[in-house]
């Protein structure tokens, strides 16, 4: 499925890990390491940024994007709309990735 | 916020990464000998008789231990881990100790020799991934494997391994150390990899016993030429030494004596809990005696970087240090002089750069 097709996609979907990813802290560096699942068998790491570990915190605890959304906010002194972009265009990337999966709720 | 997984932004992250870790002296890669036992009796082997590893299994670390300890080193940053021996299957508990590393996050490396690849070991290995499993095969041939290695299975298990990983889609490479025993067959090995659609790479760097200093092994060391003609035997490996000519060449030459990852952003351990900088440093060996990690790898393994060079000239200065494969520690187990190599590596260094200067011109 393509990253508009994934835009289209209502908010009553939930987000769920696809296999096991780990979060790693390297000094400064973060990354994800898919160890099972999809993502593993490609052999491959994503890095992340401070933000992109703000909002994978939280969706590895089961928060709903959208009160990420809000906490990403408030803690970034950003627009609700400009957080709430910014955690959908990052989700839409760890779909492509198949580190995270959206099903029906 | 994150970064496509493209082969190239993985690899400028990887530098990124390296370059930071190396700034930071975090200990981002790891080498783990689970064992040093072994089902093959290769004489050619830096580990010595193989009856008197068998007689230290007692000695070797618990399961427990050893995943405390790689708990500790992923706290610390670790990222890297190859899990080697021996052949690290002989443990009972080898997928034990792989999953508590996996799902600490790390990207495992292992080094075997198939024979040992279980159901099971399959199984772990198609449910967490590792980077890659390489396998060293002695030859192309039943006959020649069995004579390097000692055992008549050798050949026929091995490829059975190699096989069954194949199959099961894990990421697999092959190996071979050039030896006067098996060289015959180097380019029939190179084949039966590319058939296979996997890595092949090899090494003639063969360095004495680490156990006691026997230096029979040596007796396995193909001429110099012949290990040079393979070193750039295709278009491939030459490009690759080119590059690392050059890449070599544009650094000022440094004063430190270990200019690599060891104890820098590297560490190794043994089957027994002892910690060094590298496999071969183990003149720079510490016994870690249950200290926490971060104390021995702030303590002791530090002071490797502080080595100075005293002695000008050789393979680490000039034009050759691009094309040279050996470094202090293997020159201590050699010559028993960190800063004294041998003829052998000397010449075979030499030799490749002339063979890649001489392409050029």
């Amino acid at each position: 499925m393509g990253v508009k097709a994934m835009r289209k996609m209502t908010n009553t979907n939930t987000l769920k890990i696809k296999g096991k990813v780990v979060l790693r802290r390297l000094g400064e560096d973060c990354l994800l390491v898919p160890v099972s699942g999809m993502a593993a068998q490609e052999n491959c790491v994503f890095p992340v940024n401070e933000t992109g570990v703000f909002i994978w915190e939280r969706l590895s605890a089961g928060q709903p994007l959208e009160t990420i959304a809000e906490a990403m906010a408030e803690a970034f002194e950003v627009s609700s709309e400009t957080a709430a972009a910014d955690c959908r265009s990052f989700v839409d990337e760890l779909i492509s990735q198949q580190l995270l999966e959206e099903v029906g709720s | 916020m994150i970064c496509p997984a493209t082969d190239h932004v993985t690899r400028e992250w990887t530098e990124a990464v390296r370059a930071h870790a190396a700034r930071d002296r975090l200990p981002l890669s790891a080498s783990l000998e689970l064992t040093r036992r072994c089902n093959f009796r290769c004489a050619h082997c830096y580990l010595g008789d193989q009856s008197e590893q068998h007689a230290l299994a007692k000695w070797e670390q618990s399961g427990a231990a050893v995943k405390q300890s790689l708990t500790e080193w992923a706290e610390a940053g670790c990222l890297y881990l190859t899990l080697t021996g021996g052949d690290p299957m002989l443990r009972p508990d080898f997928g034990e100790i792989y999953r508590h590393a996996r799902e600490l996050g790390m990207v495992i490396t292992v080094f075997c020799n198939g024979t040992l690849v279980t159901d099971e070991i399959l199984t772990l290995f198609q449910e967490l991934p590792p980077r890659k499993v390489e396998i060293s095969i002695y030859g192309a041939t039943a006959a020649t494997t069995a004579a390097v290695t000692g055992v008549p299975f050798a050949h026929p298990r091995a490829w059975e391994g190699i096989h069954k990983l194949h199959a099961a889609g894990i990421r697999l490479g092959l190996k071979t150390l050039l030896l006067t025993t098996n060289q015959h067959e180097f380019e029939a090995m190179e084949k039966q990899a590319a058939e296979l659609g996997v890595d092949f790479r090899h090494d003639a760097a063969l360095f004495p016993s680490l156990s006691d200093g026997s230096r029979a092994p040596l007796a396995f060391r193909v001429k110099p030429e012949e290990a040079v003609r393979r070193d750039v035997g295709t278009p491939e490996r030459q490009q690759m030494w080119r590059e690392k000519i050059d890449r070599t060449a544009v650094h000022p030459e440094d004063d430190r004596l270990y200019t690599c990852s060891a104890g820098l952003t590297a560490f190794h351990s043994d089957p027994f809990g002892t910690l060094s900088p590298c496999l071969m440093a183990t003149h720079h060996q510490v016994l870690s005696q249950n200290r926490p990690f971060g104390d021995i790898w702030n303590g002791e393994l530090t002071q490797i970087r502080d080595r100075k060079r005293s002695k000008p000239g050789g393979s680490f200065s000039g034009q050759w240090r691009g094309a040279c494969t050996h470094c202090p520690a293997f020159n201590q187990l050699e010559t028993g002089d960190e800063e004294q190599e041998s003829e052998y590596m000397k010449q075979t260094t030499r030799l490749r750069y002339e063979a890649v200067a001489g392409e050029r011109s």
